[in-house]
C-alpha cells in the first residue's frame, strides 16, 4: 500500500505547476510559489507607489507610514514572534514591502497579521512626534552606501529619483490626515501583490490569499506621471567614499545585464565594494562603490581599457545574483512580487534571459556605462 | 535537509573535517576556521594586515584564476577577523571543492604577503568606512605605524598551524571525500614546537568619539566560557533582552523612551568564550554616562515585571532565529552583522561550535533545551547579566 500512496504524491505533486499567479476582480496580484523544501513560508505584500510618488513636499511621508503601521500598538509583533514568526517591512522607490516570516502549517497566521495592517489606521498627532522621534534616529544611522546611491538617484534623476528614506525636515510636517491619504493611495487594492512561496499548497494558498485581497476597493486615483530621465552627472552625498550608477532602462533590457554584470565583476576586483540594484521596470540605476575615502572606484573603472578580461566572470555573477534570490522562500516571494507590482506580466526569467544572451561587446558596454562621462556620480563630502 | 558531521579520521595534527551536508545547494562552501591564540594589541594589528593580503599571492595559485573559480558560483573569496577566529571563506561549485581546498590549503601554508600589498593595506584600511554598528561591536583604534612584514610573516606562522585549522565544506559533497583530499594534502604539516604567547595584555585603545549625531551606550556584561554549561538559559536571556520588537530593550528604550532606533542584545565571541553586550545607538541629548545609568536601571525593571508571555515570546524569537533563519541572531561571527541561515554562515557555523565548544551545533536541541527553562531561571539569569554589567559609551562628535 505505501507505495502506491507514495507514488500518488508524487503524481500530485508533478501536476502542480511551478507556481501560480491569479488576477482578482479589482486587479490585485497573487503569486503562489511552492517550495516544499524550505523551512518557512515567506508571504510578502507589495503595495505599488504608483498613486503616491515621493515629491519634495512629501518626501518620506510613506517611510512615515510603513512605520506607523508596521509597529502599530505592538501586540501583533508579540503574538508573531510567541509563535517564532516575524514581520518586517521597508519602502522602496516602487512598492512598499512587508514580509511575514511562518512556519510550514502558519499560513494563516501571516495572512491574519497582514489583514490587521490593510486596516484603514487612524493616527494622532503624538504617535507621529513619537515615531518621529526614532526616525531621527534612524536617519543619523543610515548607511554610507544608501547616502551615496541617493546621491547618485539625484544625479540621474533629480526629484525624480528621491530616495524612500526621507528627511526628517519633509517628514515631521506630516498629519495624521495626509498619511490617511498616503495609506488610501498605497494600499488601493489594483496596486497590490500578495507573494507567497514555502511549503505550501498552491490552490489552498491561493485561495487564502484570495479571501485577504478580494473584498478590497480598486483605487481610483489618478496615477503618476512623474517620469524617469537619466541623465549622466554628479552630485556630494552626505556620506562616506564615492558610487558610480550605470543609468539603465528596465530590469529585463540588454544594458541592465551588462551593467549589472560589469559591476559584479569590477566589484569583485576591488575589495569592499558594494553593488546595488531594484530591480525595476522603470529607468534606474546599478550602483558601484565604495565606502572608503581612498576609494578609487571611478578611477579604476575609468582606467579600464578594456573589461573583456571579467566578461565571464561578470555573466556568471549576475546570473548567480538573480539565481540566489530564487533559491529561498523570501527571494523569491520578494522578487516576483516586487516585479507582479510593477506589472502582472513580469517576471525574473526576463533579466535571466538577457544575461544568458549577453555577448561581450554589450558586456563591454555594461563597464563603460560606469564611466565618468555617462555614470551618475556621488562623492561622499564627509 | 541539511546533515552535519565531523569526520573522525583526521590525522592526530589537524582537527577533524566538517561536512555540511545539503544536497539543494547549488555551490560548495570551503572554509578554514583557524583558531586565534591571545593576541597583544600590535599583534592585533598585524592579524588585521594579515588578513589582508593573505591571499593576495600564494604559491602555485594565481589571484585572478581564484576569482575566477570562485566567480564561476557566483562567489568570492572572503577573509574575515574575529576575536577568536580568522575565517578564509570561498564558495566555488561542487566540481571546484578540491581546486578551493587546494588553494585555502596554500593560503593557510604558504602565503608570501609581497610588501606591496602591505603597504596597501597600510595605506586603505584607516581610511575604509565603518559602520556605526560596527564602530559600537569593535571600537579598537588602528595604528599601523611600526608594523613591519617580517612581524606578519611571524605571527602568520605562530597562527596558521595545523592544530588551529578546522576545515569545513558546506553543500552537495561526498562524505569523505573533502577530508581525505585534506589529509592526503597535509600529511607533511607537523604540530611541531608550540609558539610562545604574548603575555602582554595590555587592551588595544579604543576610538573616544564617533562621527555624526549618534553615541552608542553599551552594558557590557561578564564573560562566559565557550563551553559553560548554562549557554541555552545566557541565549534565551539574550534574545528575551534584545531581539525582537517583543524584547526588553525595544520595548524600553525604543518604544517607552524614544531613545533609539537601534537596540540589540548580543553574545559577542571573545578569546575565551563569549561576552554579552547591550547596546544602543542614540541621539538622545541626554549625557550617554547618565544614559547607560538609566538603561541599565529601567532594563532591570523590565525583567523584573516579565511575566509567561516574556518567556514564550523570547522562546518563540529562539527558534525562529535557529531554526527557521530569522535574521535576528545575537551571535556575531562577522564585523558587522549577526550570523545568518544561508549556506556559507551555516557551513560555518558547525565548524565553529566544535572549535568553540567542543560540541555540535545543534540548534534543534538548542530550543528543546530552551523549553526547560522557567521564567525565575530566566529571569534571573538576566538580571544576573545586567546587575555586573558595566556601561561603556562613546560619545557622538556632533
Amino acid at each position: 500500500m505505501l507505495p502506491l500512496i507514495a507514488t500518488l504524491a508524487l503524481l500530485q505533486a508533478q501536476d502542480q505547476p511551478p507556481r501560480l499567479r491569479t488576477i482578482l476582480e479589482n486587479n490585485s496580484v497573487i503569486l503562489v510559489e511552492p517550495m516544499p523544501a524550505e523551512p518557512v513560508i515567506s508571504v510578502q505584500l507589495f503595495a505599488s507607489a504608483k498613486y503616491v510618488p515621493e515629491t519634495e513636499g512629501t518626501h518620506g511621508f510613506r517611510h512615515l507610514l510603513e512605520h506607523l503601521i508596521a509597529r502599530g500598538d505592538g501586540s501583533l509583533d508579540r503574538s508573531l514572534e510567541t509563535q517564532a514568526c516575524f514581520l518586517d517591512a521597508q519602502t522602496l522607490r516602487d512598492a512598499m514591502q512587508i514580509e511575514v516570516t511562518v512556519g510550514r502549517d502558519q499560513l494563516q497566521v501571516a495572512l491574519d497579521a497582514l489583514k490587521n495592517i490593510l486596516k484603514t489606521p487612524h493616527f494622532t498627532q503624538t504617535r507621529i512626534d513619537k515615531e518621529m522621534r526614532v526616525m531621527r534616529d534612524e536617519l543619523a544611522m543610515v548607511d554610507d552606501s544608501l547616502l551615496l546611491s541617493g546621491g547618485a538617484w539625484k544625479a540621474a534623476y533629480g526629484d525624480a529619483g528621491l530616495d524612500p528614506l526621507g528627511t526628517f525636515d519633509s517628514m515631521y510636517r506630516a498629519t495624521p490626515e495626509q498619511l490617511e491619504d498616503v495609506f488610501a493611495r498605497q494600499f488601493a487594492g489594483d496596486g497590490l501583490v500578495l507573494a507567497i512561496a514555502g511549503p505550501v499548497d498552491i490552490d489552498k494558498a491561493t485561495n487564502m490569499a484570495k479571501a485577504l485581497l478580494g473584498p478590497l476597493p480598486k483605487g481610483h486615483f489618478p496615477k503618476s506621471t512623474v517620469e524617469r530621465v537619466g541623465k549622466p552627472g554628479r552630485a556630494d552625498a552626505d556620506g562616506f567614499g564615492e558610487c558610480r550608477g550605470a543609468i539603465v532602462p528596465a530590469f529585463d533590457s540588454p544594458q541592465t545585464a551588462a551593467a549589472l554584470a560589469a559591476a559584479l565583476a569590477v566589484g569583485s576586483e576591488l575589495s569592499g565594494c558594494f553593488v546595488t540594484y531594484t530591480p525595476t521596470t522603470r529607468p534606474g540605476l546599478v550602483i558601484l562603490g565604495r565606502t572608503s575615502s581612498t576609494s578609487g572606484v571611478g578611477s579604476y573603472i575609468d582606467s579600464l581599457e578594456s573589461g573583456s578580461f571579467l566578461y565571464e566572470r561578470g555573466k556568471t555573477m549576475a546570473k548567480e545574483w538573480v539565481m540566489r534570490q530564487l533559491r529561498s522562500a523570501s527571494g523569491v516571494a520578494y522578487f516576483r512580487g516586487l516585479l507582479l507590482c510593477q506589472g502582472d506580466t513580469y517576471k525574473p526569467e526576463d533579466m535571466l534571459r538577457q544575461i544568458d544572451a549577453m555577448t561581450p561587446k554589450e558586456f563591454e558596454e555594461g563597464v563603460k556605462a560606469f564611466k565618468a562621462d555617462r555614470a551618475a556620480i556621488a562623492v561622499g563630502t564627509r | 535537509m541539511i546533515l552535519a558531521a565531523a569526520l573522525l579520521f583526521a590525522t592526530p595534527d589537524l582537527p577533524p573535517v566538517t561536512e555540511v551536508v545539503d544536497s539543494r545547494a547549488s555551490f560548495v562552501s570551503v572554509q578554514a576556521v583557524v583558531k586565534l591564540p591571545h593576541l597583544s594589541a600590535y599583534e592585533r594589528e598585524e592579524a588585521q594586515l594579515m588578513a589582508e593580503t593573505m591571499t593576495d599571492q600564494v604559491e602555485g595559485y594565481s589571484r585572478v584564476e581564484m576569482r575566477n573559480l570562485a566567480g564561476r558560483a557566483g562567489d568570492s573569496v572572503r577573509v574575515m577577523l574575529m576575536p577568536d577566529e580568522l575565517r578564509i571563506q570561498m564558495g566555488v561549485l561542487p566540481v571546484d571543492m578540491k581546486s578551493a581546498i587546494g588553494y585555502i590549503d596554500q593560503v593557510l601554508r604558504n602565503a608570501e604577503f609581497p610588501e606591496d600589498s602591505i603597504k596597501k593595506a597600510i595605506g586603505e584600511i584607516p581610511y575604509r568606512r565603518k559602520s556605526l554598528w560596527s564602530w559600537a561591536l569593535q571600537p579598537a583604534k588602528v595604528d599601523f605605524r611600526g608594523v613591519h612584514r617580517a612581524d606578519i610573516v611571524d605571527l602568520y606562522h605562530k597562527i596558521c598551524r595545523p592544530e588551529n585549522v578546522w576545515l569545513a565544506v558546506g553543500g552537495s559533497v561526498k562524505p569523505g571525500e573533502a577530508d581525505q583530499y585534506w589529509t592526503d594534502k597535509n600529511a607533511d604539516w607537523k604540530v611541531g614546537r608550540p609558539p610562545t604567547p604574548s603575555l602582554d595584555r595590555t587592551p588595544a585603545a579604543e576610538i573616544t568619539s564617533l562621527p555624526g549625531r549618534e553615541a552608542t551606550v553599551e552594558l557590557r556584561g561578564k564573560e562566559i566560557v565557550g563551553n559553560d554549561p548554562s549557554m541555552p538559559t545566557q541565549l534565551l536571556a539574550i534574545i528575551a533582552l534584545g531581539s525582537g520588537k517583543g524584547s526588553a530593550m525595544f520595548q524600553v528604550l525604543r518604544e517607552a523612551q524614544g531613545w533609539s532606533y537601534r537596540q540589540e542584545a548580543v553574545l559577542w565571541p571573545t578569546e575565551a568564550g563569549f561576552v554579552p553586550r547591550l547596546i544602543m545607538a542614540s541621539g538622545d541629548k541626554t549625557p550617554p554616562a547618565e544614559l547607560a545609568k538609566s538603561m541599565k536601571q529601567q532594563l532591570i525593571d523590565a525583567v523584573n515585571a516579565w511575566t509567561d508571555a516574556d518567556l514564550n515570546r523570547a522562546r518563540g524569537m529562539a527558534e525562529g532565529i535557529l531554526t527557521r533563519g530569522l535574521e535576528m541572531s545575537p551571535l556575531y561571527f562577522n564585523p558587522g552583522w549577526p550570523i545568518e541561515t544561508n549556506l556559507h554562515d551555516q557551513t560555518f557555523l558547525h565548524a565553529y561550535w566544535r572549535m568553540k565548544t567542543g560540541l555540535d551545533w545543534d540548534a534543534k536541541k538548542l530550543v528543546g533545551e530552551m523549553t526547560l527553562i522557567g521564567l525565575a531561571e530566566l529571569k534571573e539569569t538576566a538580571l544576573g547579566i545586567l546587575s555586573v554589567s558595566i556601561p561603556h559609551v562613546i560619545p557622538a562628535q556632533g
